[in-house]
């Protein structure tokens, strides 16, 4: 399921050319519309759910829909980035919250 | 936690202040056994001769590659720790007095804790320090004044009076500006030509300064010590025709910008009939005219004085311009001194005549000068030369009406046209009412841009000896950038360029525009034009800028190794990240103010609040901080313009993101406080532990 952007949150990398999630989509799906200046995913379909996106802004604007094959409506996976760590919150579809954090490899 | 390095661990008991509180023994005790530390000593009073000779002779001894300083607030005796034999950015002050032994004297037990769990992060921030040493830059040895009147006059020639070169551009094709065109200077009622003229004769005999007049600036590019100025000159129109504007370069060290005042163009306030009415002048030109004609002093039998024309009105001039009672007092004197038959009437809301000048209004007064309290909602021509003046005055509580064959409106000061365009041609920002300024009462001369400078009425309405006074400060400021070479503290940023995503954000919020591209289109920080705010530190969204004294890493790395029990499981704990100039200082005060707070909070000190990145919050409270409170000054006092703003924002998004995490938002706060808020800042702290205590402990808190 394709990412979303809440566009109230979403201040398109302050407008300039590539804004971060541009950058970071391995499918060069997500761009900025220049009449909003807010960033959207140009090709839903195409999108395959690596949440990199949604980990990388700055914002939080981004949020993902779990594929279906994952969790059914109702559930949610959150990222909260820190500099050497990432930590998830994972929501099942009773709302029972869970989370976990990890080191990731940023080097220090 | 790397265990290599030498560290030298020093406690100071403050004669006996310290340690009544906090147990120095069992710190002692407990730092010793921490790896890397090679000693541990605690001391009587580290800051006297005897204790800095017992730091640098260990430092010598044992080979130290660390100190860190465990005594009063890094604010204080920074000069006493600042020479231990070690580069002073290895060594590392916990402030264990100002914000533990100071303020929770209640409770001993629990200060000692706090000051263990200082200790320990403090000491991972200096195993993490570098050595860093002041950076040198070689500057061009010139001044580049803009504007040719009194205050950009006295300006080149201040500068001149040093060995620097000084270029004096001037739009017109005369020096002197809007003074040279007067009749009197107040209070000693001379003529321009005595004193301007002996300016413009040193200015000419000056061998360093190059005036260039009929010429404009429009373009500045480079950097403080190195600017390059592009100068266009206009070109005369006489001699050639075809003649094209002549475009020439100039480097420059340091740029004052002294583009002068204009008068107010009265004509919008038609119920002066301005224009309309015959008789009805300005005080501009009244001086114009009584500097050509000596007569015209003498052609009429009575004249009115209107007072803030234009100035102190919302739909105008906000502003008071300063000058207008003075200049209407200096002129009325004028005429009664050419007879002193002359009635003269001046209408007004308030006399100001601060200072010195109280004895020109006194001398009014007695010279039989009537003052009317009350500005005329009209004039009237009530035959030919002949103007009906009618007023209501506030002081005799009735309407009066007058005639006078005269009036003068005593029109107020605007910023020169040539300000507007400033902004854009060399990124100078305006106040509200068009005049430069940065930050009106600490840093009156600069503009928001490093080595540019401000003086006379671009910065606000003034008269001729404040003028010159401030054209004198600019000039210091000034040759401060002309020494031949700047040298600039080692703590403005630097990217990580293996970090860094090219997505610019510090660039656009970097409040002084210190940033640009390298040729690898990475952001490069401007180190001359840098204040070292580390609002750009704050911006990264991959954590990639650091600040020489506060990097990203040596903060994650404090997160990492903060014991979040430190006050038991029950307890929360609450990171503080307190900006130097004010809230910092405010918390420092309260032990002295008799105010405490609970030990649950341990503050890191922030060159600003914008400083501190949305990561590190997030990883704060994925480390298990229960919560964060970041204090910066009121939002319109903050020393970099927007960091407290900056930071409010950031804190939002990091706020939203717990929301949707399903932890409670309120695990982030901002706060004002003022540099004397010390009350408001401990009750802040006690009601934050208070709620944080109800809302129970941090789900990632590992216990």
């Amino acid at each position: 399921m394709p990412p979303y952007v809440v566009k109230d949150k979403c201040d398109g990398c302050k407008g300039k050319e590539e804004p971060l999630c541009e950058q970071i989509c391995i499918g060069d799906l997500m761009t900025l519309n220049p009449d909003t200046g807010k960033a959207y995913c140009r090709s839903l379909r195409d999108c395959w759910d690596c949440m990199s996106c949604t980990k990388i802004c700055p914002k939080g604007a981004i949020e993902q829909r779990i594929p279906y094959q994952l969790g059914y409506h109702g559930a949610k996976l959150i990222p909260m980035m820190g500099t050497d760590s990432i930590t998830w919150t994972c929501v099942d579809i009773n709302g029972k919250v869970e989370r976990f954090s990890f080191r990731t490899r940023n080097k220090k | 936690m790397s265990d290599e390095g030498k560290i030298g661990v020093y406690l100071c008991a403050c004669e006996g202040e310290i340690e009544k509180v906090i147990a120095l023994d069992s710190l002692v005790r407990e730092a010793s056994a921490w790896p890397g530390v090679t000693t541990v000593r605690k001391d009587s009073s580290l800051c006297s001769e005897r204790g800095i000779r017992t730091i640098r002779e260990e430092v010598k001894k044992l080979g130290l590659d660390r100190v860190l300083i465990a005594a009063c607030s890094a604010s204080l005796k920074m000069k006493e720790f600042s020479d231990l034999g070690i580069n002073k950015y290895l060594v590392e002050r916990v402030n264990i007095r100002e914000q533990c032994s100071r303020v929770h004297s209640d409770n001993p037990e629990n200060a000692t804790k706090k000051a263990g769990a200082m200790l320990g992060i403090f000491l991972e921030k200096a195993r993490r320090s570098k050595a860093l040493e002041p950076v040198t830059v070689p500057a061009v040895k010139t001044a580049l004044v803009v504007g040719g009147g009194v205050a950009g006059i006295n300006a080149a020639l201040d500068i001149a009076g040093t060995d620097a070169e000084v270029f004096l551009v001037e739009k017109k094709p005369v020096l002197g500006g809007n003074v040279a065109e007067f009749h009197r200077y107040f209070p000693r009622m001379c003529p321009p030509s005595c004193g301007l003229e002996l300016l413009l004769s040193r200015i000419e005999s000056a061998p360093r300064i190059h005036v260039l007049t009929s010429s404009e600036i429009s373009a500045l590019s480079g950097s403080p010590g190195n600017f390059s100025v592009t100068i266009k000159a206009a070109s005369t129109g006489v001699t050639n025709l075809n003649e094209q504007d002549r475009v020439s370069t100039v480097k420059a060290g340091a740029v004052i910008l002294a583009t002068g005042w204009e008068p107010y163009d009265p004509t919008p306030l038609t119920e002066y009939g301005y224009g309309r009415l015959d008789h009805v002048i300005t005080n501009v030109e009244f001086e114009k005219r009584a500097r050509e004609r000596k007569e015209f002093l003498r052609e009429v039998r009575s004249t009115a004085f209107i007072q803030c024309v234009g100035s102190r009105d919302e739909r105008h001039l906000p502003y008071c311009s300063d000058v207008c009672c003075m200049v209407s007092i200096k002129q009325a004197l004028s005429l009664k001194e050419a007879d002193s038959e002359h009635d003269v009437r001046i209408f007004y809301n308030d006399i100001r005549t601060p200072g010195e000048y109280e004895e020109l209004y006194r001398q009014a007064r007695k010279s039989g000068i009537t003052f009317i309290k009350g500005i005329p909602s009209e004039l009237r021509q009530e035959a030919p030369g002949k103007i009906a003046v009618s007023v209501f005055d506030t002081v005799a509580g009735r309407r009066t009406e007058n005639t006078v064959d005269r009036v003068v409106l005593a029109t107020g000061m605007r910023s020169s046209q040539g300000n507007s365009g400033l902004n854009a041609k060399i990124g100078i920002v305006l106040n509200k009412n068009n005049f430069i300024e940065s930050h009106l009462q600490c840093h009156p001369q600069d503009t928001q841009r490093a080595g540019i400078f401000s003086a006379g009425c671009c910065r606000a309405p003034m008269d001729v000896s404040r003028s010159i006074e401030s054209a004198g400060s600019a000039a210091i400021k000034a040759l401060q950038f002309l020494k031949g070479e700047i040298t600039v503290s080692p703590d403005y940023p630097v990217v990580n360029i293996l970090k860094c995503d090219h997505c610019k954000r510090c660039m656009e919020e970097c409040p002084f525009k210190a940033y640009s591209l390298d040729e690898k289109q990475f952001p490069k920080v401007d180190i001359t034009k840098c204040r070292a705010c580390g609002i750009c530190m704050g911006s990264c969204p991959l954590g990639a800028v650091s600040l020489g004294e506060l990097s990203i890493e040596q903060l994650s790395g404090m997160l990492d190794v903060l014991d979040k029990s430190y006050l038991g499981d029950d307890e929360p704990v609450i990171l503080g990240f307190l900006c130097k100039n004010d809230a910092y200082r405010a918390a420092d005060d309260a032990g002295l103010k008799g105010v405490s707070y609970p030990p649950n909070l341990i503050s890191i000190m922030v060159p600003c609040s914008g400083a501190v990145n949305g990561m590190i919050i997030s990883e704060a409270i994925s480390k298990g901080v229960d919560g964060i409170l970041i204090a910066g000054c009121p939002d319109d006092q903050c020393h970099y313009v927007q960091g407290s703003a900056l930071a409010k924002t950031r804190l939002a998004d990091v706020s939203n993101k717990l929301k949707e995490m399903y932890i409670e938002p309120e695990r982030v706060r901002f706060v004002n406080i003022s540099r004397d808020e010390t009350e408001k800042f401990a009750e802040t702290v006690k009601e934050y532990v208070a709620e944080l205590k109800k809302l129970g402990r941090n789900p990632l808190r590992i216990q």
